[in-house]
């Protein structure tokens, strides 16, 4: 319902009873009709009171004491602060003899912290699954639908010019996370954000009749094990000891880098659905 | 003094946004608004990364060659860190609305306190 206000600007239809956002004018007076007693007593509650100005006090003790810090801290932008550490010189100075990747970003978080990567995007997944599991339906309503369907002609001429381009863009960022700045992240936020812009333009329910939350599932579990895959070879071709792993291949060429493209491709699926995902379990509320 | 808090303004500055996040968090009974906090809260610690990770007069890593000179690039990893928390903080503030909005489909409130007395009341009442 609150999508339906922001994207129409339609407030007649709007059912105040009933939206999380209308709650926030309510803050003073609540016409909730329980409890009012111990709230308001909770309100005139002298104890609540010198908490509230204990924390702000609690606030401002840490600011001050984060800014004196700041004063023995490295000078901001210096040459020598502990960030350019010989790790970064590691990694500047041998990541594309290591990884293969022009893009030393992307050489470090899925080559030398391939591992770490694979956790945040199970974090991702499982957030989904999380979003999908409280906010979806057991068994979906009749294509009544299309309430998030915009009359904007604007809007729909503009996402049916621009669509295109930002798919290839977002492809672009995927494919070349290793040659330059992008990646599976960055790409998939982009191709995420064109879902969003689609199904705010032509209806969710006509985006989210291919793109169930089934599918929605099985391809970023799909994603993931074709990662842990991947790396699970890494793991094994080190611990036999022989180079198992694919040549590194022309550096800053396409075909190059070793496991990093299939990897950003990946990391792409699961982001692009995540975000695509997220919008999907809210508006489907609006149905 | 001065100079240094003009120096240090991005370090600064996140500094404030966290101390505002947290107190958001904290203080506020609302549950959307100690997400908001908790938003901002992840905001302030992107800028203080991003902030530690510049240097000046260097670029960004996307090197040449093998054997890069490492005085010319800056370091890739705040860089990462940024990249990887950014999509993460979104999914955890996802999943938190989520749960607000099914605590709010439950109990009719967004308020933390009504929240609590009405679940005490439910186990009292069972």
């Amino acid at each position: 319902m609150f999508l339906k206000l922001w994207i129409d600007g339609d407030i007649s239809t709007y059912d105040e009873s009933y939206s999380p956002l209308l709650a926030m004018d309510d803050l003073d007076e609540n016409t909730d009709t329980f409890d009012s007693e111990s709230r308001h007593v909770g309100k005139k509650n002298p104890s609540h009171r010198i908490l509230y100005f204990a924390v702000i006090l609690a606030g401002i003790v840490l600011v001050s004491q984060l800014i004196l810090t700041s004063y023995f801290m490295p000078r901001f932008a210096s040459p020598d602060s502990p960030v350019n550490n010989e790790v970064t010189a590691r990694y500047v100075k041998d990541g594309v003899r290591d990884t293969g990747a022009i893009n030393a970003v992307s050489g470090m978080i899925f080559d030398y912290r391939a591992f770490d990567t694979f956790g945040e995007s199970t974090v991702l997944f499982s957030a989904t699954v999380f979003v999908l599991m409280l906010l979806g339906r057991s068994k979906p309503k009749k294509s009544r639908g299309l309430s998030l369907k915009s009359n904007d002609q604007m809007l729909r001429s503009t996402v049916s010019v621009f669509a295109p381009f930002i798919t290839v863009f977002g492809v672009y960022l995927v494919l070349n996370g290793h040659l330059s700045p992008g990646g599976g992240f960055a790409g998939g936020t982009v191709l995420g954000a064109m879902l969003i812009l689609i199904s705010a333009a032509y209806g969710h329910a006509r985006v989210s009749a291919f793109l169930t939350s089934y599918l929605i599932s099985l391809l970023m579990s799909f994603a993931l094990l074709v990662y842990a895959l991947i790396k699970a070879f890494a793991f094994v071709s080190a611990a036999v000891g022989e180079n198992l792993l694919p040549v590194h291949g022309n550096i800053g060429s396409i075909y190059s880098a070793g496991f990093i493209l299939p990897l950003n491709i990946c990391v792409g699926i699961v982001v692009s659905l995540t975000v695509f995902a997220f919008y999907s379990a809210f508006a489907a509320l609006d149905e | 003094m001065i100079n240094t808090v003009i120096e240090m303004r991005y370090e600064i500055a996140s500094f404030i946004l966290f101390a505002i996040g947290l107190i958001c968090l904290i203080t506020d009974k609302h549950l959307i608004k100690k997400i908001i906090g908790a938003g901002i809260m992840d905001s302030a610690l992107f800028l203080y990364l991003a902030a530690g990770g510049y240097t000046a007069g260097r670029v960004a890593p996307i090197l040449a060659a093998p054997g890069a000179d490492p005085g010319k690039y800056i370091s890739p990893v705040p860089s990462g860190l940024v990249l990887t928390g950014i999509v993460v903080s979104v999914s955890t503030l996802a999943a938190l609305l989520a749960l607000t909005y099914s605590l709010n489909k439950k109990y009719g409130t967004m308020m933390i306190d009504e929240i609590i007395e009405k679940a005490k009341q439910e186990v009292k009442d069972s």
